[in-house]
């Protein structure tokens, strides 16, 4: 089985780290996928103006991988959780007629038989977290995590079906096979409050702030999103300046932690690439 | 403004009626504890009330985290309400200059932002795959097919 490796827009131009450490440990694992080269944005950005471009946008990219025959991996929250809303949207047979008499027009149709998964669905579910287990090669029990879902991964449950909505598992199950310490988070905060940044940037900043000091006293805190990425990496550098709080937290993606597991070296992680708050501390804890 | 007319024409509006404001939306949102006028539960009391002001900046700031869609008793979905009087407001013209201008960022492109010099350095030290300029063409066909460029 093959899939179609949907890195978005955000991930390749703003967290290549994401994408490189991603594709690796795809290559450790014998996950086989292919590049397609018009995936583009996943139509999250139209949302707010108008939710029916959303859906073609979206549309559009399922249509490219059902015509190569794959279903699709996503790396994003926001990704997943676009194409998976519009996949729901599109077994309606009247929206589905009416996204694909927009899409004639650029040469292309709709079914809805790509499937969308996110990447971690395919980690915990296909590959499942015994046979990681088997794979460690290199023990990370002298590291303390904290975990930070992000919204879009696990809501809208009814739709996503991947994880509960309050007190989610998975992750922290995935993380532990790598025999990490999981240290629970003191409060209920998932939103990184990446999506307020246009309209009030000290807003969006503490929702931030406060993600990362719930998260308590830990090596690094995993995020599996691009938003959530830049909102607790940034946000913490920003956190001196706008609330002259002292935070310095790596914050890494599970990726990168599976990768360091299964041996891989941080170079080739991404390790040293687009961090503000340095890994340096979390590498020598490692080693 | 009264929204209820057009209601049918937004995704995931149908329980719009059965909300008996109990508040637990507002309760949860994380946007409220930091911004108070932002406020779900009064958007869809305005909702149902046909009153709603389409020119309220709050409306904008749902951070689309879809804790009042997980906890609404009643499944009112308040989130895709909100979508729901912002998609009308952009009708109206009155989206925000920031969001418009992501949007025609994608348009052009086919990504959130242009290829930096910088982005391009870091994904060739990294042995990533190289990017096209421009995504596609399909973004600025299909914008005018559903009517986002006009609005733009």
């Amino acid at each position: 089985m093959s899939y179609a490796f949907y890195p978005g827009c955000v991930i390749p131009l703003q967290a290549p780290n994401y994408e490189v450490s991603a594709r690796a440990v795809m290559k450790a694992l014998d996950i086989s996928f292919i590049d397609i080269g018009d995936f583009g944005c996943c139509g999250v950005l139209a949302t707010p103006l108008d939710g029916f471009s959303m859906l073609t946008f979206a549309a559009r990219n399922i249509a490219l991988a059902e015509a190569k025959g794959v279903d699709i991996i996503a790396l994003c929250n926001g990704c997943f959780g676009t194409l998976s809303k519009a996949y729901h949207q599109l077994e309606e047979e009247e929206t589905r007629d009416k996204v694909n008499r927009i899409l004639k027009q650029v040469g292309l149709q709709v079914q809805g038989k790509a499937k969308v998964y996110h990447f971690h669905q395919i980690l915990y579910d296909k590959v499942g977290v015994d046979e990681i287990k088997k794979r460690i090669k290199v023990d990370m029990n002298t590291i303390k995590i904290g975990c930070h879902h992000g919204c879009h991964i696990l809501k809208p449950t009814d739709v996503l079906q991947y994880d509960k909505e309050a007190y989610p598992q998975k992750l922290e199950e995935m993380v532990s096979a790598t025999r990490a310490t999981v240290v629970p988070p003191q409060g209920f905060e998932h939103c990184c409050g990446s999506l307020l940044m246009p309209h009030n940037q000290d807003a969006s900043y503490a929702f931030a702030v406060k993600a990362v000091e719930q998260k308590g006293d830990v090596d690094a805190i995993i995020v599996n999103c691009p938003g959530c990425f830049r909102q607790l990496d940034l946000g913490q550098v920003m956190a001196k300046r706008k609330f002259n709080k002292v935070l310095s937290t790596p914050v890494i993606f599970y990726t990168q932690l599976l990768g360091l597991a299964l041996g891989i070296d941080p170079k080739s992680l991404g390790l040293d690439t687009v961090h503000k708050i340095r890994t340096n501390t979390l590498l020598q804890k490692v080693s | 403004m009264d929204l209820r007319p057009e209601l049918k024409d937004y995704y995931g509006t149908e329980n719009v009626y059965v909300c008996y404001q109990c508040g637990t939306c507002t309760g949860g949102c994380p946007v409220h504890r930091y911004l108070p006028e932002y406020n779900v539960r009064q958007i869809v009391k305005d909702i149902i009330d046909g009153e709603i002001d389409l020119s309220d900046k709050s409306l904008w700031y749902c951070t689309t985290c879809y804790i009042c869609y997980e906890r609404c008793p009643q499944q009112v979905k308040p989130l895709y309400l909100v979508q729901a009087a912002t998609n009308s407001a952009f009708k109206k013209g009155l989206a925000p200059e920031s969001i418009k201008e992501m949007n025609r960022i994608v348009l052009k492109c086919g990504r959130n932002s242009e290829i930096t010099s910088i982005a391009r350095k870091q994904r060739k030290t990294l042995g990533l795959p190289e990017l096209k300029d421009n995504v596609s063409e399909d973004y600025k066909k299909i914008a005018e097919l559903t009517g986002l460029s006009k609005g733009l």
